[in-house]
């Protein structure tokens, strides 16, 4: 930046001030439409953009959209004012909040648009601002590398989203969401779905950090954390869950929706609780727990149950909510204390009693504790679980598991660093500012007291977007007591696994990673043994291919040429040749002799003068060819140019730089077979020539016009000076033309030699 | 002719007059400044020129005498070339200045500072073979006969020869960049006289089958036989044997790295734009006055021609460290992609998608290249350490010249199809005329070549958002840095880089250009149709 440090902290502060009424704009404006949404009315907006490609740049507010903008945004408003006080004084902030606004406007436009490609061009948006933002205070290689790790995967998943969208669109016959959206039955039915399928969840699975995608999301802790907790918990993964949602009536349901969704979901939700309570880092516990929530998100939306939809939209919620909170109280506590790692940490509660505060509500949420919203989301979890259709059995047991490992990071978070003996030992270390505690203070007990408000949740927020959904009216209900059922008793033995978890956890971890090294590999090396091995694949290819000797390329060339002449005779169906040996006199065998020994001699000689004669018999061979067979004037000519040829190769061949038999002539085998093919299809070509019957009209007008109109017998005279006067003209000029110039740049040396 | 058909060609007469004109002043007053004046204003008058044929177009194009066809099409490619060439030749004048025209690598030997002033430079001829390699593209796109394709083939290429290896006869003798030049030159001619020889060999096929030069007439003839003629498709194919060394379509490519190296830069700017858009043109006027898009035989190749191109493009610029390679490489898969449109050619929809992507290609390569003249005019100037053409140069450049690096990132971004930047749109085209044709396999190789695609592009751009003062801790298991790297920003000034202020002005059209199309395509989109 060129502007002095101390001017851009005090633009900073007064940005730290305005900055969070920008998100609060859209906020408001959502909250206006709120009872309309709710009640099932559609908004929409649409601008013509490129009519010629059917593509519009139009919005929409339906029930689901709704819910993600406004948690985008009211979040987004807190973020804000955290992130100014997070970073004050930070030299670049004003470009910190451009990046974060840019983010925003992406996100928001990626949930409301209604049309498939302005969906994707906010993708995109969030994909760069989101790389901006990640790699915006990295100094470190490892950082960088994270960064571009975070960048890549999620830009390849754009490729593959915007191809499948591509594909969707013009199955459907439109770019229109909402018109796509009533068309559900004719693409499912259509032969490119599974392609369609695979190439959108590809999109999907590597922005909302699926298995196998999900080690960019914890690599990309790299994040400041104000970055961490909008786009890694709340807006940015939960992009992917959104567009699966978001196609569910047009691409769920089937098969092929439903096992990949379940499987991959619960394979992610599994592999990451596991991978959370290894994790010793606290932002890094945070980034696992959230790729389980989305692995449990994603293995709801795998089925078109409306308590598991209704669970899954519940737990976005939810966990928004708590996630955002906890990371920002994990930067509150790196920033005081200027560490986040589990074991040095310890204490601070009554230091930071709101902090301690916050997080403990937010906890309380995460692990599911009644009567808070968590344990709603929780029982409607389990029960969704079961009703699933597909494999109840391996969905609960799923999230059975995460969930216990959940409830043991919970109170790793909201215990560990707030009690016991105080560490890190410092006088320093105080509550943070109220700006930095207001957010997380805010969203952790909207997220505890939504509990006590549960119908306005249920029918107000859940319910629209699960109607929209399904594409179909349901009645959600969200119970704080459902009396003794099974997703009770499932509960109970959550808490008690969970917490025994909690109690031996060193122990566990030491047993998890005493697991995992049985697992050779983890998908982070694999994606850089796949980078690796694409780098040395390209190697490989350019030693192979571009290595600067004219020779080979020669050689390649030759081939690809055969190859293509072969493929078009081959493709011809109506290819008749007729060889017999013709009937010739002495001499013309003797000139072909010629031009036959001319090839032999010119391939097998070593010094290049030899090789350059040799041709230049060939070049005799072709003329008297030529000469036999009616075309004097072109014999002519083909002697004179190789004569001329020579002659000049001759005078300047003496003066390159060429080493002579350096190397001895050996046969060429590949060389020779090359020629060898290269010939036969070329004289494949000529033998078809042959067969076919040629009638220049231009010759038959000559023939039939040189003597009554220019009373000459012979034609080529008569069209050099009569027919064709003013070309022969012209030809004279330019001949004369060169010949000047010629002489002027001979004079031009020789006077500059004398001088 | 009549009154009509003249004035359809008076671009082509307006640019031949102005180049004589120019031949003559410059025999008798050399100055550098004067002709670049004069090539600006020459090009000003025929863009004027052009601009006021197109109302006599307005309802069907104009066909001079046989050989050429004046179309609203033509008129488009003449606009997009002039405005290239113009581009191309401010590049031209401040490489000159600098002396990066004449010796493109400076491989750290000893330049006097008077070198290039004792010595005659010839820079001003520079100019005259742009412009007659540029009046060679416009008889190219305007050809509707054999022998005007030919000749305007001829002309563009025999200007680039010369422009190809200018560095050849200036800089010191057994110099790098000269050896370069001689060689990039070099190999263009004889891989250029391979594919002439082709070429002709498939026009005299052509010929053979029915005696007629004119695409019409041949349409024609074709259309009232039944079938494939034998010699038709084969003539076909060696012609775009041919066609496929201009374009540098895999395997006909090997000339690209070292000629796109070897040349001086706006050359080689020109290279990649002008003359492989000019010979698209053609192409595409071809096979849709002939008809060939129905045969089999040629559209194959052409489809085996366009999958090579993209993945062994793509991973052959994987690794590259040097700039001008990479750019080379990355055009040889742009024009892959392009291919793909191109094989939907028949309908209306393929046809607006090879002219979109073209212009975007063209736009986006000629903006890649003036960052690059542009920044090793400035390395010259400043004579920096480490050489300008290698990536690592551009590390930290967001924060040195934040303007600079902003409009090569859009370049790059464009490259790689991020939204709303034209590239993105030639992209959705592309992969748009691959769906509705249904090239599944064609669409894979895009989708393939697209992703590792992005990793050369998007590894310049990390680089350039790279802190310069940030501790550089190579691991070996960094990914985006290869071992063998010269270590980079610590000896370079800190300075931004400077540039002058026409060559920002270049840029800044370019950028803004690109990022219009990209943002509002349906202004291009109405041009086209």
């Amino acid at each position: 930046m060129d502007r002095p440090h101390s001017d851009a902290a005090g633009a900073g502060r007064f940005l730290g001030l305005v900055f969070p009424l920008l998100p609060a704009i859209p906020l408001l404006f959502l909250i206006t439409q709120w009872g309309s949404v709710a009640e099932g009315n559609v908004k929409s907006v649409s601008f013509p953009w490129v009519p010629s490609l059917g593509i519009e740049f139009s919005f929409f507010l339906d029930g689901l959209n709704l819910l993600f903008a406004l948690l985008i945004s009211l979040i987004g408003v807190f973020v804000a004012i955290y992130a100014g006080a997070y970073l004050r004084g930070h030299p670049m902030l004003r470009r910190f909040f451009l990046y974060l606004a840019l983010f925003m406007v992406g996100m928001l436009g990626l949930v409301l648009a209604a049309d498939l490609i302005t969906l994707f061009i906010f993708w995109e948006l969030t994909t760069i601002s989101s790389y901006l933002l990640i790699g915006f205070n990295h100094d470190k290689a490892s950082a960088r590398r994270c960064a571009l790790q975070a960048l890549l995967l999620t830009t390849m998943g754009g490729l593959c989203l915007l191809a499948g969208l591509i594909l969707l669109g013009y199955t459907a016959g439109t770019f229109d969401l909402q018109e796509i959206l009533a068309r559900g039955d004719y693409v499912r039915g259509h032969s490119l779905y599974p392609a369609i399928l695979v190439l959108i969840l590809l999109g999907a699975f590597t922005k909302s950090a699926q298995f196998p995608f999900h080690f960019w999301l914890p690599n990309a802790m790299a994040a400041p954390t104000p970055v961490s907790a909008y786009l890694h918990s709340a807006t940015m993964v939960k992009a992917g869950i959104y567009l699966m949602a978001r196609l569910h009536p047009v691409l769920g349901t089937t098969p092929l929706w439903e096992w990949t969704l379940t499987i991959v979901g619960a394979i992610t939700a599994t592999l990451a609780a596991i991978l959370a309570v290894r994790q010793t880092d606290l932002k890094l516990k945070l980034a696992y727990t959230t790729v389980v929530a989305l692995g449990t998100i994603t293995m709801f939306f795998g089925s078109d149950d409306s308590v598991a939809i209704a669970a899954a939209i519940t737990f976005i919620l939810v966990h928004s909510f708590y996630k955002a909170s906890l990371f920002m109280v994990v930067g509150i506590i790196d920033h005081q204390t200027g560490t986040r790692e589990l074991d040095r940490l310890g204490g601070l509660g009554k230091l930071m009693p709101v902090t301690w505060f916050c997080a403990g509500a937010a906890a309380i949420s995460m692990a599911g504790f009644p009567p808070f919203l968590g344990f709603i989301g929780k029982e409607l979890k389990y029960e969704g679980a079961l009703a699933i259709a597909t494999e109840p059995t391996l969905v609960a047991g799923a999230a059975i598991f995460a969930n216990i490992l959940m409830v043991t990071v919970a109170g790793t978070l909201a215990l560990k660093p707030f009690i016991g003996r105080q560490r890190p030992k410092s006088d320093d270390i105080r509550e943070a500012h109220w700006s930095l505690w207001i957010g997380p203070l805010v969203l952790s007990t909207l997220g505890l007291t939504f509990g006590l408000f549960t119908p306005l949740i249920a029918e107000g927020l859940v319910q629209p977007a699960v109607v929209t959904l399904l594409g179909e009216p349901k009645i959600v209900k969200l119970k704080l007591w459902h009396g003794v059922n099974v997703p009770l008793i499932m509960s109970i033995l959550t808490f008690g696994l969970g917490v025994c978890a909690y109690l031996y956890q060193r122990p566990l971890r030491a047993f998890l990673a005493f697991l995992l090294s049985f697992f050779p590999t983890t998908a982070d090396r694999i994606w850089d043994a796949l980078l690796e091995g694409l780098k040395r694949l390209a190697d490989v290819q350019t030693r192979w291919l571009q290595h600067g000797i004219l020779r080979r390329y020669l050689r390649v060339i030759f081939l690809a040429a055969t190859a293509a002449l072969l493929l078009a005779l081959i493709r011809q169906d109506n290819l008749s040749l007729s060889v017999a040996i013709p009937a010739l006199n002495v001499k013309e065998w003797t000139a072909m002799l010629l031009v036959a020994a001319g090839a032999v001699m010119a391939s097998s000689v070593s010094a290049p003068l030899a090789a350059v004669c040799a041709l230049g018999a060939l070049g005799v061979g072709v003329a008297l060819l030529y000469l036999f067979f009616g075309a004097p004037d072109v014999a002519i000519t083909q002697l004179l140019v190789e004569t001329l040829f020579l002659v000049l190769i001759a005078a300047t061949l003496h003066r390159l730089p060429l080493s002579y038999g350096r190397h001895a002539t050996r046969f060429r085998r590949l060389d020779a077979l090359i020629a060898i093919a290269a010939g036969v299809v070329v004289t494949i070509t000529i033998l078809a020539v042959i067969e076919q019957p040629f009638s220049s009209p231009s010759s038959d007008y000559f023939v039939a016009n040189s003597m009554p109109e220019a009373f000459g017998r012979n034609i080529v005279n008569v069209i050099l000076v009569d027919f064709r006067a003013l070309d022969t003209f012209g030809e004279v000029v330019v001949v004369f033309t060169a010949a000047l110039s010629a002489a002027t740049l001979v004079g031009y040396t020789l006077r500059g030699r004398r001088r | 002719m009549n009154a009509e058909a003249l004035q359809a060609l008076t671009p082509i007469l307006t640019l031949s007059g102005v180049i004589i004109l120019l031949m003559l002043i410059v025999a008798f007053l050399r100055n550098h400044r004067l002709t670049l004046g004069l090539t600006l204003l020459g090009i000003a008058v025929t863009v004027w020129s052009t601009l006021n044929v197109s109302p006599l177009l307005e309802t069907d194009p104009i066909a001079v005498t046989g050989l050429l066809v004046v179309s609203r099409e033509s008129l488009l490619f003449y606009l997009l070339f002039l405005l290239s060439a113009a581009v191309v030749s401010i590049l031209a004048f401040h490489s000159f200045e600098q002396g990066t025209a004449i010796q493109p690598e400076d491989s750290g030997e000893k330049r006097n500072k008077g070198d290039f002033h004792t010595r005659p430079t010839f820079q001003e001829e520079f100019y005259l073979l742009l412009l007659i390699s540029l009046l060679g593209a416009i008889v190219l796109v305007s050809a509707s006969h054999f022998a005007t394709l030919f000749l305007g083939l001829e002309l563009m290429g025999l200007a680039l020869y010369a422009l190809i290896a200018f560095p050849a006869i200036h800089a010191n003798r057994n110099s790098r960049s000269k050896d370069q030049a001689l060689e990039a030159g070099f190999k263009y001619l004889v891989l250029s006289a391979l594919a002439t020889a082709f070429l002709l060999f498939g026009i005299a096929l052509i010929y053979a089958q029915y005696g007629q030069l004119q695409f019409a007439a041949i349409n024609a003839a074709a259309a009232a036989g039944q079938g494939t003629p034998v010699l038709l498709a084969i003539g076909l194919v060696l012609l775009l044997i041919g066609i496929a060394f201009k374009l540098s379509l895999a395997p006909f490519h090997f000339w690209t790295p070292d000629v796109y190296q070897g040349a001086p830069t706006p050359a080689t700017a020109y290279v990649a734009t002008v003359s492989k858009g000019a010979v698209i043109a053609i192409t595409l006027k071809l096979f849709s006055d002939i008809g060939a898009f129905e045969m089999r035989a040629p559209m194959q190749v052409f489809a085996v021609l366009a999958v090579t191109s993209m993945l062994a493009g793509n991973l052959l610029a994987l690794q590259q460290e040097n700039i001008k390679r990479l750019l080379a490489y990355s055009s040889i898969a742009h024009i892959g992609y392009l291919i793909v449109a191109f094989l939907v050619g028949r309908q209306e929809f393929g046809r607006e998608a090879v002219i979109y992507y073209l212009v975007a290609y063209i736009v986006t390569t000629l903006g890649a290249f003036a960052v690059v003249s542009l920044t090793a005019d400035y390395a010259r100037r400043a004579n920096t350490q480490s050489s300008p053409y290698r990536i690592s140069f551009y590390k930290g450049m967001f924060w040195r010249s934040p303007w600079l690096a902003t409009s090569f990132t859009m370049m790059l971004l464009s490259l790689a199809g991020i939204p709303l930047t034209i590239g993105f749109i030639g992209k959705f085209y592309i992969f748009a005329a691959g769906v509705q044709a249904g090239y599944w396999a064609l669409l894979s190789a895009v989708i393939l070549g697209s992703a590792i695609g992005l990793y050369y592009y998007l590894r310049i751009i990390v680089m350039m958002v790279q802190r310069p003062g940030a501790v550089v801790h190579d691991d070996a298991s960094s990914g985006e840095v290869s071992p063998g790297e010269v270590s980079p920003s610590a000896k370079l000034t800190h300075e931004g880089v400077s540039i002058a202020i026409s060559g920002q002005m270049v840029l800044a059209v370019l950028t803004v250009a690109l990022l219009a199309f990209g943002i509002f395509p349906q202004i291009l989109i109405n041009w086209i149709q």
